[in-house]
């Protein structure tokens, strides 16, 4: 059965073309997955009967405020963050990792939801949410879940500047990820003792994949979105020249 | 240089089997080992007999020996004060000493001062700091005027007996191979520990960070990586710098990266391992339109490069930079001894 789909975002119409057989366009909110742009449209959706919800900037809920607004949601969301995609091939490298060296480099005004994303990577790959321990000046120190040290240093560029995330997990395995262009997927780079192997490029569009995750979640599947960015975003809370030395 | 300069070694362990006879066996027209002394191990016999050298097991003897024209210090660091302030004061022309100077501001000064006042040439193994690819990198930045925003250095080191295979078919050795892993629940061995590897590892890649942020302020964070490692987040000259090393049981090739951010460009630098000799470190720099550009390796890696410098030294082509040398001493122990305090401060 085809799921509607209430789109008013051209890429996301382009998107529900892209699955034919699973999604089909629609107006009514009402037992369809609402495609919102921004966290400030996910009350009225759920309030006008949204079955899933699909908040196409990420950024705008990249905040304290924004998160709270994603948790008094009652239908399951998908929140885009293209730098973020979760099914890319790191998420899968289950190695025990040493270290993780975090560098955002961001615009003022993208500083916020870039170090959330970056905050969101470590996440993955340490397979848990992260523990502020210290911070100033750009510098941050955090646990990851089993103790690993979590380094990050983020800078401000010009104004306009797509972000740059590096975030580099390391261990006798090491994994490293480069990610910021706006519509480019993360390079993903794994390297252990055999050489290094570049994961392979997710093709699909951002706007698709976040529909098909959507449609994933009516259909049954549990998404944590809105938890997670809520861990990303306390976790990158204390990286932006908030002072907590020993 | 017309004649090959005499080169006396103190040392005999895998720094000079692997690394400084290799390297110097690539800048044979300038230099011939003369002399090794060894502790007492024995070493210094096997490895001078390759070399047509002769040995001692008293680092005094390559000091007096009246062949030596360069003294390459390769002992354990805290006999380096010592034997630079010897050296100096025999009248050695030339002195190479691996990191660091000395273990002490004091000591620094010492070494500084002995080779200034009798004018003999000192270059420090600080390898990266001579690599042709840094010079590259720092000219980048220059050209773009674009002001440091934040500097990371990252380090993950498999054994080095994986790279030794590679110059020398020596029995492989690895000072850390068997060495239990530190209890660092013990906060002030930790401290300890952590300082001794911004000294003995995260010493190499200082004086780089140094040449872009030379006024040091603050330790922002410190802690050891299991299983022996460390991360240190520190401000200097307003720019974050962070800093992880970690040596590792095996797995992943070497990773030795600075990366410079800047308002505009992001810049890598990738060293190659440490002993092998395949060229410089790698340069990439990733500019404001999203573009990537790697710059090609030079033939000569940090290595060949710090011999060179010498060579340049000893020839009057160049003079000794001995207060750029003692400031990258005394910076790299300012940053070790404030993560010490760090650790002890957070246990506290």
């Amino acid at each position: 059965m085809k799921v509607p789909v209430c789109a008013p975002d051209a890429a996301f119409r382009i998107a529900v073309a892209e699955l034919p057989t699973s999604a089909t366009p629609t107006r009514d909110e009402r037992g369809a997955v609402v495609v919102v742009r921004s966290v400030d449209d996910v009350a009225g959706a759920v309030a006008r009967g949204a079955s899933a919800i699909v908040v196409a900037d990420g950024a705008s809920a990249a905040s304290a405020r924004g998160t709270d607004l994603l948790a008094a949601s009652t239908v399951p969301l998908v929140i885009s963050r293209p730098r973020l995609r979760r099914d890319d091939e790191a998420a899968l490298v289950t190695a025990a990792f040493s270290y993780v060296s975090i560098d955002v480099a961001a615009a003022c005004a993208e500083r916020a939801d870039a170090a959330a994303d970056a905050m969101g990577w470590a996440r993955e790959l340490l397979g848990g949410p992260l523990a502020p321990r210290a911070g100033a000046g750009g510098l941050a120190l955090l646990d990851g879940p089993r103790g690993e040290a979590v380094a990050v240093r983020i800078s401000e560029t010009a104004p306009g500047r797509a972000a740059a995330l590096r975030i580099e997990a390391v261990g006798e395995v090491r994994v490293r990820i480069d990610a910021g262009e706006a519509r480019g997927a993360a390079r993903i780079a794994i390297t252990d003792a055999a050489g290094t192997r570049i994961a392979p490029t997710p093709w699909e569009s951002p706007e698709r994949h976040a529909l098909r995750r959507a449609l994933a979640a009516v259909a049954g599947e549990r998404i944590t979105d809105a938890a997670d960015l809520a861990a990303d975003v306390r976790a990158a809370a204390g990286i932006s020249g908030t002072d907590n030395e020993a | 240089m017309d004649v090959p300069l005499g080169v006396g070694i103190i040392g005999a362990g895998p720094g000079v089997a692997a690394l400084h006879l290799p390297t110097l066996a690539r800048r044979a027209e300038a230099f011939r080992v003369v002399r090794i002394a060894d502790g007492g191990s024995g070493r210094a016999a096997r490895l001078a007999e390759r070399v047509g050298a002769a040995s001692s097991h008293e680092w005094r003897d390559v000091v007096a020996d009246p062949s030596v024209d360069v003294v390459a210090i390769c002992s354990p660091p805290d006999a380096h004060e010592e034997q630079v302030v010897t050296a100096a004061e025999a009248g050695a022309r030339a002195i190479f000493c691996e990191k660091p100077l000395a273990a002490s501001r004091e000591g620094i000064e010492r070494a500084i001062d002995a080779c200034r006042r009798r004018g003999t040439a000192l270059v420090i193994g600080t390898n990266h700091l001579h690599d042709p690819a840094w010079g590259r990198a720092m000219h980048h930045h220059l050209e773009r005027e674009a002001p440091v925003r934040g500097i990371t250095v990252t380090l993950a080191l498999p054994p080095n007996s994986r790279y030794h295979r590679a110059v020398t078919d020596d029995p492989p050795t690895s000072p850390s191979a068997g060495r239990p892993a530190p209890d660092w629940t013990d906060r002030e061995a930790a401290a300890a520990i952590v300082r001794q590897l911004v000294l003995g590892l995260a010493v190499h890649d200082l004086p780089l960070v140094r040449d872009l942020a030379p006024g040091f302020e603050r330790v922002v964070f410190a802690r050891e990586i299991p299983p022996i490692g460390c991360s240190v987040g520190f401000i200097a000259s307003g720019i974050p710098v962070s800093l992880a090393a970690v040596m590792l049981p095996g797995g992943a090739d070497a990773l030795w990266r600075v990366r410079i951010a800047t308002a505009t460009d992001e810049v890598d630098v990738d060293f190659p391992p440490s002993f092998v000799h395949r060229g410089s470190a790698v340069v990439t720099v990733r500019d404001a339109a999203g573009r990537v550009v790697t710059h090609p390796a030079d033939d000569d890696d940090g290595y060949i490069a710090e011999w060179r410098a010498l060579e340049t030294l000893v020839a009057g082509w160049a003079d000794t930079e001995y207060d750029e040398i003692a400031a990258d001493a005394r910076y790299a122990l300012d940053i070790a001894d404030a993560a010490a305090d760090w650790i002890r401060r957070e246990a506290s």
